[in-house]
């Protein structure tokens, strides 16, 4: 029971975690969406779209995104999302974090594999 | 579902929260079916790949619930606050109501204590049975003053410890929150 609970939480947390390192990687180059990102990370993993939202509300509220209007040539204006300083500071820390956290389960996988 | 269902229930759900909150909410969701429609797919396969209303509500909720309790830290926003985390996951029984409930239990205990100094002196006063000898009056009233004084610094204490942990509590929702998700 112990160990299934254990389960869960690592897997929410992995999924949680990853998808808010994909939106800041994501905004980066240039501002984008909530249409785009739900897209182009759909495009990759499945998701529930619509959790997107909250976590781009939640993002901006902790000041890693700000947000403006835009006029779009086909529909309405768009909400686009700016990174701020503060979120591209957190964006490095978090892919410091991915990258020795996924490395280490590479070199596990390999070590556990190579018969 | 369509999108006007969808928006509706969304909308019904989020009933809770200040009007100008759930239209800007409610206008991302808009907008997203209106790109989704402008790239050539049809309402319902917009909303099937949103996901369910009720799950994005339950999120924004418990986001906006402690938001709240953070702002104003009263007895009912922070039960809000904890019960809507709780309906994120089944899961969130033993990691939110758990703690909270051994924290309350803490505190409980520490302002009876508090109270008990406090009010010990008005028993150990009114006893004073008289005619009674000076000595045994000034150690009846130094005792009083002792316990007085440690149930007052203690009461204090627990004013601003309760204070630090509603607040330590609280971030320990919102990092629940970012971690669990609702499904």
């Amino acid at each position: 029971m112990k160990a299934e609970l254990g389960v869960v939480i690592i897997n929410v947390q992995f999924k949680k975690g990853v998808l808010e390192m994909c939106v800041l990687v994501l905004t980066a180059e240039h501002d984008t969406y909530g249409y785009e990102l739900a897209n182009k990370i759909s495009e990759k993993f499945l998701i529930a779209e619509g959790t997107i939202y909250p976590l781009l509300r939640r993002m901006t509220v902790e000041g890693y995104f700000e947000t403006y209007l835009s006029e779009s040539p086909d529909g309405p204006p768009r909400k686009y999302y700016r990174l701020t300083a503060k979120g591209r500071t957190y964006m490095t820390e978090m892919i410091k974090e991915w990258k020795v956290f996924s490395q280490g389960v590479d070199n596990i996988i390999a070590e556990g594999l190579k018969e | 579902m369509n999108k006007q269902e969808f928006l509706n229930r969304l909308e019904a759900l989020l009933q809770n929260m200040p009007e100008d909150e759930r239209q800007d909410i409610l206008y991302d969701y808009e907008e997203h079916f209106q790109n989704g429609t402008a790239s050539g797919k049809n309402e319902a396969e917009i909303a099937a790949s949103l996901g369910s209303p009720q799950t994005i509500a339950k999120e924004i909720m418990a986001s906006y619930q402690v938001a709240q309790a953070a702002k104003e830290a009263s007895p009912g926003n922070i039960l809000k606050a904890v019960l809507a985390t709780v309906s994120l996951g089944f899961i969130n029984l033993v990691f939110v109501l758990g703690p909270l409930l051994a924290i309350a239990g803490v505190l409980f205990a520490l302002y009876s204590v508090a109270l008990a100094l406090i009010a010990a002196p008005v028993v150990m006063l009114a006893d004073i049975a008289l005619p009674a000898n000076l000595s045994r009056v000034l150690s009846r009233i130094f005792t009083s003053m002792i316990s007085l004084g440690t149930g007052l610094l203690l009461g204090i204490g627990m004013i601003s410890a309760t204070r630090w942990i509603i607040y330590v509590f609280l971030k320990y929702l919102r990092f629940n929150i970012e971690i669990i998700k609702g499904e």
